[in-house]
């Protein structure tokens, strides 16, 4: 090969084949920067803020105690006017659980499996025709995915669990001003047709507490641990932007103490609840009145995000049904 | 020349079987067929490791392999010839040398006696010279993360800009399969690649030059192998044309077209019956076994011309090796102010760097990318050894694989409730960093990462620039050292809370 590289430049060329090799050159050098360009342009895609169907539910929230979560899940899904108001044949379902940690279901730092999967299989059902579940995870995402146990029951139940891509995370149009807007939000999240919130009920050291408003940090990108200041602004920022259309508390199991991550088996209590609500912010405050017994006007971003006007705060005017299996 | 073929067809077998345990040496790990049992294979590593009963095993049977066929791991298996016979069939130096007889080939009996005898004074040389680990270090922190990095930046510019169906499903099943979802940083890997490199020129002068005069792993073969039952004939040749002694890669055939025994690594070249002139074809075949064997005694004449060592030779030698233990004596302790965080599992810097054969399994596996090599920070015996980077990653709570890829037992196998208790060092708040104590900015990033059950970094409310702020402070007994909190810490530059060692 060597040799026959000698033999390329010992050669004489006339001017004629000069001219010939020197057009070729520079015909595939154009070429290859037009192509390149496109294929290697910077995006300047943004995101919009998810729209949101207008969905209206039989009541404003269903709370639901019992033992079988299966049964559970459907009944409370029924209760609200069923799995057919939220998801349409032919939907893209994104399910947002909290795969946050490397613990197992029994320590409640994740939501349940059998939760998620029942959820999948009740979209699946309606006629969907993709049901993603993914999160942003803390700890490492292969173990996380696989110790939480969901995994293994969204492949069950037939839905589509994958880690989240970093080319899938975009800069979102936030209004001016808005606390977000150096954070990037996961594409998914945002192109689908409905989005379910299925979060897990746990103490949190800075915010008090974690419910379906805390959750929706795993759609975010970027540096999250920043996203902690001024956290209370940020997250319903992150609420109206999302607009889940219908969020599921996760109750079954939940963390009183030493929260978000858990670790003792001590600190699991079993209140064997799921809450449901179309308004997050509803969810959210019967959740900590109810399971914690604290009051939302002093959980920051709940207080914050009804004060946007992004849901209601005040658990007696709402019509709220309790049920029991 | 049937032979021949299936030769290179084992030898391409096992470099591929070895290049696949070496890349899918991550989580989820298989608990026994991982890479960690290529590299107890090596009689070397089990010197280097102490003897140790887990690494014994298939060092010993590699060495009854090795009484049996002689030298066949080097010839067919090893991955490091390999490369190097792949090496010197590209630059075609393979075909042009002429060989001369005698050479020198004690070299590499000397360099082991001079690794055993540094390992006897505590200090293990044996990483620099062990060829599998060489192999696997190239391979670990050159070749699969610049692969890994590589398609992962090429996925990303080209999903972000034109996801087709197409190049999705490509990228789903190389993402599933191949390549991990994450970018991979190896601190001085270059040094590594150095030495992986060096061997690679010497093949510019002689082939498989490292095999013939350096390798240590190849010095203990070939002891076990100059009695091996396993024989080259050719005593019928009348012809001494010269042919098979040329071809030879290891320089081990005489001009009388006799050959040294433990030199000989099987590789078949002096089978080829094309280019034998009298179409003569020298053999391989078993000798009977030693017992019969008893009455033929040696030539005292052929003893004479063995591979002794001149006076010169020994003299040069003495200082040389005089000059390594002197630096094992004097130049051990890094500097003490040095901030080194070791994996857990590891009893005492000492036996780290003494059981350690540098072969990157554990910060290869390392999920979070947060086992990094050192190199001069922890004294000239610790290069390479495996530290805790809380830059780059962090220690998962839950997880012990370091411990089950070592070969060596340089880092012990925990269990997952041995190692949640297992201390490597200690988190202190800065309180002129952290943003909660300096600025009064509620975070508790580290609070909320912290894996113990009961909190190592726990909260209380303080009153800083006039407000009450909940700020973290460390529960010292309970913390682990595992720098998660150090490493997700948001604030930039020096961090708000920095794991110190023990």
């Amino acid at each position: 090969m060597i040799k026959n590289l000698n033999k390329l430049f010992l050669t004489k060329y006339s001017r004629k084949t000069f001219l010939k090799i020197l057009s070729f050159g520079l015909m595939s050098l154009f070429l290859s920067t037009v192509k390149s360009k496109e294929l290697f342009a910077k995006t300047t895609k943004q995101l919009e803020p998810r729209k949101k169907r207008n969905i209206q539910t039989i009541c404003d929230l269903v709370a639901v105690h019992g033992d079988n979560i299966e049964t559970m899940a459907k009944k409370i899904i029924n209760e609200l006017g069923g799995i057919e108001k939220f998801v349409k044949k032919g939907d893209t379902v994104v399910i947002k659980p909290n795969i946050g940690w490397n613990r197992e279901p029994e320590y409640a730092a994740n939501t349940n499996p059998i939760l998620v999967a029942a959820v999948v299989k009740l979209c699946l059902k309606a006629g969907a025709k993709k049901v993603k579940v993914f999160d942003n995870t803390c700890n490492e995402e292969k173990m996380c995915y696989k110790n939480s146990g969901i995994e293994k029951a969204v492949k069950e139940a037939g839905g589509d669990i994958f880690f989240p891509d970093r080319w899938k995370y975009y800069a979102a149009n936030f209004k001016t001003n808005a606390q977000m807007q150096d954070f990037p939000i996961y594409s998914d999240a945002v192109n689908c047709d409905c989005f379910i919130n299925i979060p897990i009920a746990k103490t949190h050291g800075h915010t008090k507490l974690t419910l379906s408003i805390k959750n929706l940090m795993g759609v975010c990108g970027g540096n999250r641990a920043t996203m902690h200041w001024d956290i209370d602004k940020k997250l319903p920022e992150v609420l109206a932007f999302i607009k889940p259309d219908l969020n599921i508390i996760d109750g079954y199991r939940i963390l009183i103490r030493n929260g978000p991550r858990g670790g003792n088996l001590g600190d699991v209590k079993k209140t064997s609840i799921l809450i449901a609500s179309a308004d997050a912010v509803l969810a959210d405050s019967y959740a900590s009145q109810t399971l914690y017994q604290i009051n939302p006007e002093n959980i920051g971003h709940i207080k914050e995000a009804a004060i946007s006007g992004l849901g209601s705060m005040n658990i007696n005017k709402a019509n709220i049904k309790t049920f029991k299996i | 020349m049937k032979i021949k073929i299936f030769k290179i067809l084992i030898q391409s077998a096992s470099f591929v079987i070895i290049c696949f345990l070496l890349w899918y040496l991550r989580y989820p790990l298989h608990h026994f067929f991982n890479a960690a049992l290529l590299f107890q294979l090596s009689p070397v590593i089990t010197i280097a490791a102490n003897f140790l009963s887990a690494a014994l095993i298939p060092a010993v049977i590699l060495l009854i392999i090795t009484f049996i066929f002689g030298r066949i791991f080097c010839g067919w298996i090893c991955p490091y010839g390999t490369v190097m016979d792949i090496v010197s069939f590209f630059t075609g130096i393979f075909k042009k040398n002429k060989e001369t007889f005698p050479k020198k080939k004690s070299l590499k009996y000397f360099l082991l006696a001079l690794l055993i005898l540094l390992t006897a004074l505590n200090f293990q040389l044996f990483w620099l010279f062990e060829p599998i680990t060489i192999f696997a270090r190239g391979f670990y922190f050159t070749f699969y993360s610049a692969a890994n990095n590589l398609s992962n930046d090429f996925f990303y510019y080209l999903m972000s800009n034109n996801p087709g169906r197409i190049t999705e499903g490509i990228y789903q099943i190389s993402k599933s399969i191949v390549i991990e979802n994450r970018e991979l940083f190896f601190s001085n890997s270059l040094s590594m690649f150095i030495i992986f490199i060096l061997p690679l020129f010497m093949l510019l002068f002689k082939r498989r030059f490292w095999c013939r005069y350096i390798c240590p792993l190849g010095a203990v073969l070939s002891i076990i192998a100059a009695k091996s039952l396993l024989e080259r004939k050719s005593g019928e040749c009348i012809a001494k044309c010269g042919q098979c002694k040329d071809l030879c890669r290891m320089n081990a055939i005489k001009d009388d077209n006799t050959y040294i025994k433990q030199e000989c690594i099987l590789c078949m070249d002096c089978i080829q019956e094309t280019k034998c002139i009298n179409k003569y074809k020298s053999e391989f075949s078993f000798k009977k076994p030693i017992i019969c064997n008893l009455q033929k005694k040696e030539n005292p004449a052929e003893k004479k011309t063995g591979n002794g060592i001149s006076r010169k030779e020994f003299l040069s030698w003495l200082i040389v090796s005089a000059g390594f233990i002197f630096i094992a004596l004097k130049n051990k302790t890094g500097s003490k102010k040095a901030n080194i965080i070791r994996p857990p599992g590891t009893s005492g810097e000492n036996d780290l760097k003494q059981k350690c054969i540098r072969c990157g399994n554990c910060i290869k596996v390392c999920v979070t990318n947060g086992l990094q090599p050192v190199m001069l920070e922890s004294g000239t015996d610790g290069i390479w050894t495996p530290k805790l980077d809380a830059k780059t990653g962090y220690c998962e709570y839950e997880c012990v694989l370091c411990g089950h890829v070592c070969p060596t037992q340089a880092i012990k196998k925990l269990t997952v409730k041995e190692k949640m208790k297992t201390k490597i060092g200690i988190a202190k708040i800065q309180k002129n960093a952290c943003i909660s104590w300096h600025d009064g900015l509620e975070c508790l990033v580290c609070e909320e990462h912290c894996p113990i059950p009961e909190k190592a970094v726990k909260v209380k409310k303080e009153i800083i620039n006039g407000e009450l702020v909940k700020v973290p402070y460390i529960e010292e007994s309970l913390c682990i050292g595992c720098s998660i909190c150090q490493n997700k810490c948001p604030v930039e530059g020096t961090k708000g809370i920095i794991v110190e060692s023990l």
